[in-house]
C-alpha cells in the first residue's frame, strides 16, 4: 500500500521556483531509493522465455490485422528490463483523487504480459468459445509462480515479487529521502540559491 | 515499444489531490442538467411515494445486511482472524455476483462453516464445493452448507442426501478430504450452470436498494429534525401502493434494456448533484473513511500473515486429527469385531470338549494317552486365546490361534481311524472350519499377519501390501548398524527409507555397517592382489 503524503507536490513546486538545483537533488534522491527495487524487479526477468514457451520468445507473425490491432507481443527480456523504469513525476490524480509521487512502472507489453498473466484466471473456464481453451492453462503453467498477496491486484512476477520481497524497504527510503529533503527545505528557510 | 500511461506500477508515495475531484463534480453539473432536460422529454416525474416506499425497504435490507456483518465480524473475532473482515467481505461480493446468492445467505453460510474449519481459506473452498453441490444435487446451498459443516466433523448422517453413490459401508470409512473431492468431482460446474442472468440482475437490484438504504440511515442519523423524521416514517406506511404503479411507468417509459442500463449507469454520477449537496464533500468521507478502514501497516501486515498463518496451521492439525480419530474408531471397530468373531469360536469349543472328563481321565489314570494329550494343548491353546481376547492383545489372539487350528488339525487325524470305523460324526470339522474361516479373514480385515515361520526378513509379506516399515520394525530405528547386522537387513533400512522420504521434515540418516565397510575392505585387497573375491554367508556372518 504506497504512504500517503501531504504538501509534496507544493514543496517541489516551491523547491523548483526558489531552488532549482534542490529540486534536482530531490528527483535524485528519491530515484536513488527506488534504484534497488528496480535493480531487483529487472533481475527477475528472465534471459530468454520459459521452457515450453519458446515460440514466445520467436517474432511475431504478422498476418492480416484488422486496424487497431496487433500481434501478441513477443517475449524480449532486453525490451522487458528497458520497460521497468522508476518515476518521480507526479501522476494524474486517479479516481479516488491521489496522485503518484514516485514509483515503479513496468510499461513493456511483453513485461505486463509476464508479470500479470494467471492472476484473474487459471484458464480453466469452462464456458471458454476459443478453438484452443486450453492454450492459456499451458501458458501459465510454464511461468514462474506469482508472487503471493492477499489482492490479485498486488500478485506479479517482477515487479510486484519484488514488492513482496523488499518488505516495504524501499517505501522506508522514499519517505526518508521526501523527509530529508522537507527538513532541509524548512532549515534553508526557503531562501532562494545563489546562481 | 508502446508507451502509455502505465497501469502495472507499484505506488510508493502518494498525495490527495482534491483539484481533481472539483473538475468531476463540474462535469457531474454539466450532466445533471442534461438529465433534468431528458426528464422533461420524457415526461417522467417521480412520485413521491414511490421513493418514500424504495427507501423503506432499502432501510430495512440495509438494517439486516449490516446485521449480517456484524455477526459474521463477530465470528471472525471470535476465532482470532478479525484482520481478515475485509478480504472475507470482498470474497462475499465476488461470490455474490458469480453465483447469484445473495450476501444474506453466504455471511451466516461463511460464518456456519468457519466454526468447524478455523480456516478462511478452507472455508471458501468449501462454499465453492457447497454452491456445486446445492445445485448439482438440487437440496439448496443453505442445506448443502449444513451437511458439509457436519461432514468435516465426522457426522455423515446427512450427507446420503446428496445421492453421491457411495454405500453405507464406504460412507462409514470414507476421510473428509475424499469426500470433499468426491463431491467436487461428482458436482463440477454444476453451480455454474444453474446461475441465470436473472439471478445476477436480482442480487444487483438487491445491493443498490442496501446501498441506498445504508445513505439513508446515516442521513438520517445526522439529521436534527426529528420531528419531521417521526411525520415521514408514519407516511412511508401510508404511501406502499405507489412503488408498483412508479415502477410500471418507469419500467414502460424506459425502454429496452440498454436504455436501462444508461440511465441506471448515470445515477451514482448525478444524484448528489440533484439531492444538492456537495459532491466533494461526500466523496471525500467515504474515501477517507475507506482508506482508514484499509489501511494496513507493514507491521501489522506482518502480524496478520503470522496469525493467518498459524491459523492455517491449526485448521490442518485440526482436520489431520478428525482422520486420525475416525480411522482409530474404524480400526477399534474392527478389532472388536475380530475378537468377537474369535469369543464365538470358543463359545462353539465348549460344545465339542467334555472338559470334566479329560481332567478326571488325566487324574484317575495318571498317564495320557496321544488323544488326550492333544487334547489338553488344546485346551491349554483354548484357555490362552481367553486370557488375549480378554486382554484385547489382537496380535497374540491370531498367534494361538493360528497354534490351535495346527494342533486341532492333529487331533482330528488321530481320531480319524477311530471315526472310519464308526457311524460317528466328526465334532471337529465344522469347528475347524469356522477357525480356518476366521484365520482367513483376519489378515484382509486387521493390519497383522499370522506368524510366518523360517521366512526370511526380507520377504516379509506385509511390505508389498503397503504396511508402514515404522509398524513392522518398532524397534529397527534404534539399533545400530554395528548390533543388527543379521536382524535389519539393507532391504529394512532401504524400505524405512523410502517410508521416511515420503514423510515431510523427517530426516533419514543410513550409516554403513562397521562389518560390512571391512568386508568391502577385504575385498577390494583381494582384488588388488589379483584373487577373484568370494563372499559367503553363513547365518548372520559374512566370510570373505
Amino acid at each position: 500500500m504506497p504512504v500517503e503524503v501531504k504538501g509534496f507536490i507544493e514543496l517541489r513546486r516551491a523547491l523548483r521556483e526558489f531552488q532549482p538545483e534542490a529540486a534536482k537533488a530531490t528527483n535524485r534522491s528519491l530515484k536513488e531509493a527506488m534504484s534497488m527495487f528496480v535493480r531487483k524487479s529487472k533481475g527477475f526477468v528472465p534471459s530468454h522465455a520459459p521452457n515450453g514457451l519458446s515460440r514466445w520468445g520467436a517474432p511475431p507473425k504478422y498476418g492480416p490485422f484488422l486496424q487497431g490491432q496487433r500481434p501478441f507481443p513477443s517475449f524480449d527480456a532486453t525490451l522487458m528490463r528497458k520497460g521497468i523504469v522508476s518515476k518521480t513525476t507526479p501522476s494524474k490524480a486517479n479516481r479516488s483523487g491521489f496522485r503518484s509521487l514516485a514509483r515503479v512502472e513496468n510499461r513493456s507489453a511483453a513485461g505486463v504480459i509476464y508479470e500479470t498473466a494467471g492472476r484473474k484466471t487459471h484458464g480453466d473456464n469452462p464456458r471458454s468459445r476459443s478453438r484452443n481453451p486450453k492454450a492459456s492453462a499451458w501458458f501459465f503453467a510454464h511461468l514462474p509462480a506469482l508472487s503471493k498477496a492477499d489482492s490479485p491486484k498486488w500478485q506479479g512476477r517482477l515487479i510486484f515479487r519484488a514488492y513482496e520481497e523488499d518488505n516495504g524497504k524501499t517505501t522506508a527510503k522514499v519517505i526518508a529521502a521526501v523527509l530529508d529533503r522537507t527538513k532541509i527545505f524548512n532549515i534553508t528557510g526557503g531562501t532562494k540559491e545563489k546562481i | 515499444m508502446a508507451m502509455q500511461d502505465a497501469q502495472v506500477r507499484i505506488d510508493f508515495a502518494t498525495q490527495f489531490d482534491g483539484r481533481a475531484l472539483a473538475r468531476a463534480e463540474k462535469q457531474f453539473q454539466t450532466f445533471q442538467r442534461t438529465l433534468k432536460g431528458v426528464a422533461k422529454s420524457l415526461g417522467v416525474t417521480l412520485s413521491v411515494a414511490a421513493v418514500v416506499a424504495y427507501s423503506k425497504a432499502s432501510v430495512k435490507a440495509a438494517s439486516e445486511d449490516s446485521k449480517a456483518q456484524r455477526v459474521l465480524a463477530n465470528q471472525l473475532a471470535n476465532v482470532g482472524l478479525s484482520f481478515e473482515k475485509i478480504r472475507v467481505e470482498n470474497f462475499i461480493s465476488q461470490m455474490e455476483k458469480t453465483t447469484g446468492i445473495l450476501d444474506d445467505e453466504l455471511r451466516p453460510a461463511f460464518a456456519q462453516l468457519l466454526r468447524v474449519t478455523g480456516s478462511v481459506t478452507k472455508t471458501q473452498e468449501l462454499l465453492g464445493v457447497a454452491f456445486d453441490a446445492g445445485a448439482g444435487s438440487g437440496v439448496g446451498f443453505t442445506k448443502a452448507i449444513s451437511i458439509l459443516s457436519q461432514a468435516y466433523v465426522g457426522n455423515y448422517k446427512s450427507v446420503r442426501q446428496l445421492n453421491l453413490g457411495l454405500t453405507q459401508q464406504e460412507l462409514k470409512t470414507i476421510s473428509v478430504n475424499q469426500l470433499i473431492d468426491l463431491m467436487k468431482t461428482k458436482f463440477k460446474n454444476a453451480g455454474a450452470e444453474s446461475v441465470s442472468a436473472l439471478d445476477l440482475l436480482s442480487v444487483g437490484l438487491k445491493n443498490v436498494q442496501e446501498q441506498f438504504g445504508f445513505g439513508l440511515t446515516d442521513s438520517f442519523a445526522l439529521s436534527k429534525d426529528k420531528e419531521n423524521l417521526d411525520k415521514l416514517t408514519k407516511s412511508m406506511d401510508d404511501l406502499q401502493k405507489s412503488a408498483y404503479v412508479v415502477g410500471r411507468i418507469v419500467g414502460g417509459t424506459i425502454s429496452g434494456i440498454s436504455a436501462l442500463v444508461r440511465f441506471i449507469s448515470k445515477i451514482p454520477t448525478s444524484l448528489p448533484a440533484v439531492v444538492g449537496k456537495s459532491l466533494k464533500g461526500i466523496v471525500e468521507d467515504y474515501e477517507k473513511s475507506k482508506a482508514k478502514a484499509e489501511e494496513v501497516t507493514a507491521k501489522q501486515r506482518a502480524q496478520n500473515e503470522a496469525a493467518r498463518r498459524k491459523a492455517e496451521m491449526d485448521a490442518i492439525a485440526r482436520n489431520k486429527a478428525i482422520a486420525a480419530q475416525q480411522k482409530s474408531a474404524l480400526l477399534a471397530q474392527q478389532k472388536s469385531l475380530a475378537l468377537q468373531k474369535l469369543s464365538n469360536f470358543l463359545r462353539q469349543a465348549q460344545k465339542v470338549f467334555d472338559n470334566e472328563a479329560i481332567t478326571l481321565a488325566a487324574a484317575a489314570q495318571g498317564k495320557l494317552t496321544d488323544e488326550e494329550r492333544a487334547r489338553l494343548k488344546l485346551k491349554q491353546d483354548i484357555y490362552d486365546l481367553e486370557q488375549a481376547i480378554n486382554d484385547g492383545n489382537v496380535d497374540a489372539a491370531t498367534k494361538i490361534a493360528q497354534t490351535l487350528y495346527t494342533d486341532a488339525q492333529y487331533l482330528g487325524q488321530l481320531r480319524s481311524g477311530m471315526l472310519s470305523l464308526s457311524d460317528v460324526p466328526d465334532p471337529f470339522k465344522a469347528w475347524l472350519e469356522t477357525l480356518k474361516e476366521i484365520l482367513a479373514t483376519l489378515p484382509k480385515t486387521l493390519p497383522i499377519i499370522p506368524p510366518t515361520s523360517g521366512m526370511p526378513s526380507w520377504m516379509d509379506p506385509r511390505y508389498t501390501q503397503g504396511v508402514s516399515p515404522a509398524i513392522m520394525y518398532p524397534g529397527a530405528s534404534a539399533l545400530t548398524p554395528a548390533s543388527s547386522a543379521g536382524d535389519v537387513s539393507s532391504f529394512r533400512y532401504q524400505a524405512m527409507a523410502d517410508y521416511y522420504a515420503q514423510q515431510s521434515n523427517a530426516t533419514v540418516n543410513i550409516q554403513i555397517n562397521p562389518a560390512v565397510a571391512g568386508l568391502i575392505n577385504v575385498i577390494q585387497d583381494q582384488s588388488a592382489s589379483g584373487v577373484s573375491p568370494t563372499v559367503n554367508r553363513i547365518n548372520t556372518s559374512y566370510i570373505a
